[in-house]
């Protein structure tokens, strides 16, 4: 059964955090509809219902410091309704009146980012550090070694008595049992996670997780190893899942899964009998969404599911058909009638209210404006430094790995609608179009310098104008290893006076590799050592410089492992380190290679010394161009088929009847559609192929000190009649 | 008419009278509506499916309306038609969970708009109740005044016609539509 939900706004607040809004459960033994609790970037926290339409305000409270988190609790047993609000490193408790009855300061030299409540217990969570309080006592202390995304505990349903277990969602792709029992590694950065089925499977700690990289699952954690059950792919590319959520919306007695993302999609999944997900409902706000919970909050026997976005808004996806009426006559059918078709009565009253305030707020801003023009004109003829104060806006900006088509999302959100944005970057980057993004792009040449020569700094000068009330922006940028820099963003929005935010991007030497955990150890390696006069952190902080999705603090103890993997050509990397020394392996000579060049370059300007010495095997290399093979190969076939198809596709409309021609050719007809769009998909694709092939031929000889340079046309014609054991014998050659 | 008779009229203390059929499929719940609609006191616990027809009164606002509560079973069906002389106003009440009969009551429709007598009224308002829009699978009245192809001008004859959601067991709805009812009656009448 697909779901039909309606949209009805609520109310907009300020910018929201993640989980930064809530339902109140009914306590009340009257049937009445449930409240609900929203704070802000702002530090207002307040409380509504919803009575006829209109927002009915509980309370409201006084600005303050911004409030990161909202949770429910209460007393065990009862009904969870006291709320309690994390902002700085602050924990306040509020009743559902909006009294305060807790006022507790963690000292925690971080922020408090995440926050659980289990009764009495009190679990916070910072960037790094996670702390357990009883009664406002402190209890535990835990150390992660990378940020914590999320923290729930379990069992989510707790009675008077039962231990305690917290997880961690820690950015290294790894859920953490506290105590830490063990480790349970999720095949992205984990962003949120939730009890499965609300309650976390009657009590087993079965959770459900959601990824950055957009990817849902759920896992159990018993037992000594975590089982994991499902696990759903993000192939369609949406945005990472901010926020997960349970609630029975279809009314059959089974939880469905609410999911949240950052691009804006909020989906609905319902398990079937045999416990798999299957999607139901999706709907796409345009703005990241902060929190999804669901509950009986707009009209009374109607369950719906409630949306708080970025920018603020409270919306509510109900199983109510809001257009109510229609009235008209048997005659003229709906043309005659049609404005009663189009507003009914709440849109009009909804209309009229707005055209009014519009009105008032018109005169008032054109009043202030007259007003700021005569002082800032005063303050330039007095030649005074009292001048506009810019307005400051906060801008919502990620810049994450996507595995699947081997390349960097840059999402930018600000509050207000943006009116463009400035790219520049000093390394050779590709932009990608993205379909979802309505903004101009247009592309500058790179201008000289003033005297002439050319300016090396901008390889890359573009600019996005957004089209009307647009506030998010998504660009999909490729890059190539070993060429690193920055990528500096330039955001405008429509604002008076027009300011501007600039964001930077480092694209670091491997910015296609990401964090695993487990390598295939089976692989030919070669290796590259560095013995030298550096620190553990200072090794770490180059690694950092080096690689993505690595923590800034230095891991604990003296050695320190860590695992990748090449996402576009999936060779692994192994960098073992500790003071003084750093072991690095690979199955890719090119990484290898990248980070000796970007080591030693790090360690002569640190004035270190440096020891390398590196081992080269042979059948690494060989292991190489056999993981290239497939690619190639298929990469080959399409161009070769893609080229075919147009003539093809002449002969047929000539024709008529293809029977004629051979069946590998009526096979690409049939085809036809689809390798069109896998080719569009994959512009450049093998020109990369064809330059990662070149780079590792060009490594392979500078690790023996020969410049091979000049046989590059050579490998090159190689190419283009490919044939794996010709090349591999043209790179044994000399 | 006397001055009486006007005065009253004008002040409003003599209630008007209004003739309303209430017909529909079985099952789409019109004994249910007009149990909802009488007072407190008198109404009936349980509903069973009407045999034959029933008469009803009650009071809203300041009309008084007589309702012949048809049975909407097959073969009641056309005990409708000997009612269309003597209505002022129909009640028109569809089963907006039952997509598969849609075309049925659409078809009934039909067959009420062109019968002679019905013909003969000008102005007769209808009103449309999509009931049980509380449950989950029901359609929006929209979509169930298009599947009754209300907005296309299928219908050739005068009279304005209406369609609301209604909750027969709650009395969610039922307001709303007969406030537009007893409007366009009293339109009718002064």
């Amino acid at each position: 059964m697909e779901l039909d939900l309606d949209v009805v706004d609520y109310i907009q607040v300020a910018v929201t955090d993640k989980k930064c809004m809530t339902i109140l459960p009914n306590n009340d033994k009257r049937r009445v509809t449930q409240k609900v609790v929203v704070g802000d970037k702002n530090g207002v926290l307040q409380c509504f219902g919803i009575k006829k339409r209109d927002v009915n305000s509980i309370f409201k409270l006084l600005p303050g410091p911004p409030i990161s988190s909202i949770q429910l609790g209460g007393a065990l047993g009862t009904p969870q309704d006291k709320i309690f609000v994390a902002s700085g490193s602050d924990i306040r408790g509020y009743s559902r009146k909006g009294k305060k009855f807790l006022d507790f300061n963690s000292n925690l030299t971080e922020a408090v980012a995440n926050l659980w409540i289990s009764g009495s217990d009190l679990i916070v969570g910072g960037q790094y550090v996670f702390n357990h309080f009883s009664d406002c006592v402190d209890q535990g202390y835990y150390l992660a070694s990378d940020k914590i995304n999320d923290i729930m505990c379990f069992p989510v349903n707790r009675k008077e008595g039962d231990g305690l277990t917290t997880v961690l969602a820690c950015n290294d792709h790894v859920l953490r049992g506290c105590e830490l029992k063990y480790e349970a590694e999720v095949s992205g950065a984990p962003q949120s996670i939730t009890g499965y089925k609300g309650d976390g499977g009657e009590g087993k700690g079965r959770w459900c997780t959601g990824t950055g990289d957009g990817k849902l699952g759920h896992v159990l954690l018993s037992g000594e190893q975590p089982i994991y059950n499902w696990e759903i792919p993000n192939e369609s590319n949406y945005g990472g899942v901010s926020c997960l959520s349970h609630y029975d919306i279809t009314g059959d007695g089974v939880p469905e899964l609410i999911v949240g993302r950052d691009d804006g999609r909020v989906e609905i999944l319902s398990y079937d009998a045999a416990d798999e997900p299957t999607l139901r409902f999706s709907h796409n706000f345009n703005e990241s969404v902060t929190a999804v919970q669901g509950g009986v909050v707009g009209s009374l026997g109607f369950e719906e599911v409630v949306v708080s976005t970025y920018s603020g808004w409270v919306t509510g996806l109900t199983t109510e058909h809001l257009q109510k009426k229609v009235s008209g006559n048997f005659h003229a059918g709906g043309t005659a009638n049609a404005q009663d078709l189009v507003f009914d009565e709440e849109t009009e009253r909804k209309l009229e209210t707005l055209r009014s305030e519009v009105e008032l707020l018109q005169q008032q801003v054109e009043n202030e404006r007259t007003k700021h023009m005569q002082r800032t004109s005063k303050a330039v003829a007095a030649n005074s430094n009292e001048m506009t104060h810019a307005p400051t806006f906060h801008v919502n900006d990620r810049f994450v790995l996507s595995p699947s088509d081997s390349s960097y999302k840059l999402s930018i959100e600000v509050q207000t609608a943006i009116d463009h944005i400035v790219l520049q970057s000093d390394v050779p980057i590709d932009l990608l179009d993205v379909e979802s993004t309505s903004a101009v792009v247009s592309y500058t040449k790179n201008p000289p310098n003033p005297d002439g020569t050319p300016n090396a700094d901008n390889f890359l000068l573009a600019t996005y104008r957004c089209q009307a009330n647009t506030t998010r922006l998504e660009v999909t940028v490729r890059s190539i290893e070993g060429q690193y820099g920055h990528l500096q963003a330039y955001i405008v929005p429509r604002l008076q006076p027009k300011t501007c935010v600039l964001r930077r991007y480092p694209i670091k030497p491997l910015s296609l590799h990401q964090r695993v955990h487990d390598i295939d150890e089976s692989r030919a390696m070669s290796s590259l050592k560095l013995i030298g006069q550096f620190s553990l952190p200072e090794v770490h902080s180059w690694f950092v410089k080096c690689l993505p999705d690595l923590p800034d603090r230095t891991p604990t103890g003296d050695t320190a492992t860590l695992h990748f993997r090449n996402i576009f050509l999936e060779t692994q990397l192994v960098c073992t380190y500790r003071k003084g020394e750093a072991q690095v392996f690979s199955d890719n000579i090119s990484t290898i290679s990248i980070l000796k060049d970007y080591l030693s370059r790090e360690a002569t300007l640190k004035k270190i010394a440096l020891n390398i010495q590196y081992e080269v095997n042979d059948a690494s290399m060989r292991g190489a161009i056999q993981l290239f093979h497939p690619k190639l190969d298929e990469q080959l076939m399409l161009a070769k088929k893609v080229q075919l198809l147009d003539a093809l596709q002449e002969l047929q409309t000539h024709e008529g009847n293809m029977e004629f021609l051979a069946p590998e050719y009526q096979q690409i007809l049939e085809d036809g559609e689809d390798l069109k769009i896998k080719f569009k998909k994959q512009p450049a694709r093998l020109e990369r192929l064809y330059g990662m092939v070149t780079d590792l031929f060009i490594d392979k000889y500078k690790f023996k000190g020969i410049n091979v340079k000049q046989k590059i046309p050579q490998l090159l014609e190689t190419l283009d009649n490919y044939d794996q054991e010709s090349l591999i014998e043209f790179f044994q050659q000399t | 008419m006397g001055l009486l008779d006007r005065l009253s009229n004008w002040l409003q203390f003599k209630k008007k009278e209004a003739r309303i059929l209430c017909v529909g499929l079985d099952n789409s719940g019109k004994s249910t509506i007009i149990n909802q609609l009488k007072p407190l006191r008198t109404r009936n616990t349980d509903i069973a499916p009407t045999v034959g027809f029933c008469v009803e009164q009650f009071n809203s606002g300041n009309l008084s309306f007589t309702v012949f509560d048809m049975s909407g079973q097959g073969r009641y069906r056309n005990l409708w038609e000997h009612y269309y002389s003597s209505s002022d106003a129909i009640i028109f009440v569809v089963d907006s969970t039952d997509k598969l009969r849609m075309p049925v009551a659409k078809e009934e429709l039909n067959q009420l708009l062109s019968h002679k007598q019905i013909q003969q009224k000008r102005n007769l308002p209808v009103l449309f109740f999509a009931n049980k829009n509380d449950l989950r699978h029901s359609v929006s009245p929209v979509k169930c005044a298009q599947l009754l192809g209300l907005d296309r001008g299928e219908w050739v004859r005068g009279g304005t016609w209406h369609i609301c959601p209604s909750n027969g067991l709650t009395g969610e709805g039922l307001k709303e539509g007969l406030d537009w009812l007893s409007d366009q009656l009293i339109d009718l009448k002064s």
